[in-house]
């Protein structure tokens, strides 16, 4: 059922863009999300969609991988082409019928916003394709480090999201199984209307709570086991440093930035 | 110091939200041997559990001693050392993994000790390579199969060079063959790399090679001895409410029915000697 999820998924890998140290890596996607908005013009998009190309054929991530986490989002993509394309006045009429007028301007309005989302849906994907979840919450634990002085638990979070993101899998594997046992006593989740199937999943969900509690008090065990004891005095398996590939990337990406506050 | 448990007179109650008493352990003397292979046997409910967590203080005894290494589990200070010594692997090996690479897993003991990371990445490329698994350093533990996601549990404890591990019935959830996997490297672990190993189990398979078998019921030690002798005393087992390896009860049943085999454990040599019978 949900086998096929390719966001957040992971490809270790040994490239340049898989060793960027992942706070740098972190920020920079960050900013290259917010620079989409800022875009005005076409060679604007063709200069960051080529920065992408390079970045996936660098990383050797399967273009297919890529290509199928943009499949995902397809219904997304298509409903903000739709609404732009319907709702956005312009100038120039295009095509006219009864009450529905699309203007030209409407049209290239939806496809940059068609590819806007796009491209944002490559960034975040080509960050977690070539960053464990390991470091993008260690990587957030040091960048919020600061809070720590203000009594916030930064550590306890970025841990509580490492765990999080290490029991999708598993929960997801469980909804499957608990499902199966449903339907294999003649549940059904697919059929009545909207509300007829939220009530549905309550067999589900319910099993899969009561299980996923029973999972996180055995992982506190383990845990207490394997001597952990908060993060203090916690060494870290892989350490932050900017080398000369972090700076080679803070310069090509300041570069982009530079073209696109220049008005492209 | 050659005892790694020294447990007297160990009892051990959960108390419920009432404040009512429910003994898991009724008072149990346990030692083990520094480099010995010791299997715990009883029926669920029998108190082996209970005891694997008081060994690695996950627990403390509501009265009694318990004794690891020397170090006495009731003192907090020890607490850190006492787990480092006594590495412990539960039964579902997805409730024990924290991390989303296995390399990352690994590490995650290490990092509690707060080793520095030259020395982290020795250990982890030391306990995969123990645990045969070398080749799975960058996968992701979801993917594996059950029998290696618990051997990646085995290389996460090996990683803070314990002296000892308590397997809490860590072949319950495999296939047979996982399971036969898994036993032979913890022979190996035994053998080769000299740690102390407590094994607690319902598979009677399992205590065959053991050096030492333990039989508890109810919270007390019902017997201690070397496989041959528990699993030829029919009269424990049945207490116990245990059943005897294959070829024990083959063995027995032959030598009732007046044919000339030794008694044995091992269906190999039981059937080496059931050829050469005239």
């Amino acid at each position: 059922m949900m086998q096929n999820i390719t966001i957040g998924q992971y490809f270790p890998g040994n490239s340049f863009v898989h060793r960027l140290d992942a706070r740098l890596k972190l920020i920079l996607a960050i900013a290259l999300i917010i620079l989409i908005f800022f875009i005005k013009t076409v060679w604007g998009y063709l200069s960051i969609a080529g920065l992408l190309f390079i970045i996936i054929v660098c990383s050797r991530v399967s273009f297919k991988f890529v290509f199928k986490s943009v499949k995902s989002m397809w219904l997304v993509i298509v409903i903000a082409f739709v609404l732009n394309a319907f709702f956005v006045k312009g100038n120039t009429v295009l095509f006219e019928w009864e009450f529905i007028h699309i203007y030209t301007e409407s049209i290239l309005r939806a496809t940059e916003m068609a590819v806007r989302l796009v491209l944002l849906v490559l960034i975040s994907t080509m960050l977690t394709f070539t960053t464990s979840a390991k470091e993008i919450t260690d990587a957030i634990e040091s960048l919020f480090k600061p809070l720590g002085k203000i009594k916030f638990p930064v550590h306890e979070m970025a841990l509580m999201m490492s765990i999080a993101l290490r029991f999708i899998p598993t929960l997801i594997e469980e909804t499957d199984r608990i499902m199966k046992a449903q339907m294999a006593r003649g549940a059904s989740f697919d059929s009545g209307s909207l509300i007829a199937r939220m009530k549905d999943m309550l067999p589900v969900l319910i099993p899969l709570f009561i299980s996923a509690f029973k999972r996180a008090e055995e992982l506190a065990l383990a845990m207490e086991a394997r001597c952990y004891h908060g993060g203090e005095n916690r060494t870290k398996l892989k350490v932050f440093k900017l080398c000369r590939i972090d700076y080679i990337a803070m310069i090509v990406i300041a570069a982009e930035i530079l073209f696109i506050a220049f008005g492209y | 110091m050659n005892k790694m448990i020294e447990a007297s007179e160990l009892k051990f109650a959960y108390i419920s939200e009432e404040g009512n008493y429910t003994f898991a352990l009724n008072g149990v003397n346990i030692q083990v041997e520094r480099g010995e292979f010791v299997v715990l046997l009883g029926r669920n409910g029998s108190g082996k559990s209970t005891f694997a967590k008081l060994v690695n203080a996950l627990n403390i005894p509501t009265s009694g001693k318990m004794l690891v290494a020397g170090m006495d589990t009731a003192d907090p200070e020890n607490t850190l050392e006492i787990r480092k010594t006594a590495g412990m692997v539960f039964q579902n090996p997805d409730n024990q993994l924290v991390a989303t690479i296995v390399e990352e897993d690994i590490a995650f003991g290490p990092e509690n000790l707060g080793l520095p990371r030259e020395e982290i990445y020795e250990r982890i490329d030391y306990a995969l390579k123990t645990v045969h698994m070398e080749e799975y350093r960058h996968h992701a533990p979801h993917m594996l199969s059950g029998g290696q996601k618990q051997r990646i549990a085995i290389a996460g404890v090996l990683a803070m060079k314990p002296k000892m591990i308590i397997f809490d019935e860590s072949t319950a959830m495999l296939d047979p063959q996982g399971r036969q996997d898994i036993l032979a490297l913890i022979k190996e672990l035994n053998k080769n790399e000299n740690i102390t190993i407590v094994l607690i189990t319902h598979y009677m398979e399992e205590a065959i090679d053991a050096d030492r078998v333990i039989v508890m019921k109810d919270g007390f030690v019902l017997r201690e001895g070397i496989p041959m002798e528990i699993f030829f005393d029919q009269g424990l087992l049945q207490n116990a409410g245990l059943i005897a390896p294959f070829a024990a009860r083959l063995s027995r049943e032959l030598i009732e029915e007046g044919i000339a085999v030794r008694p044995t454990l091992d269906v190999q040599s039981l059937a080496e000697e059931l050829c050469q019978l005239k």
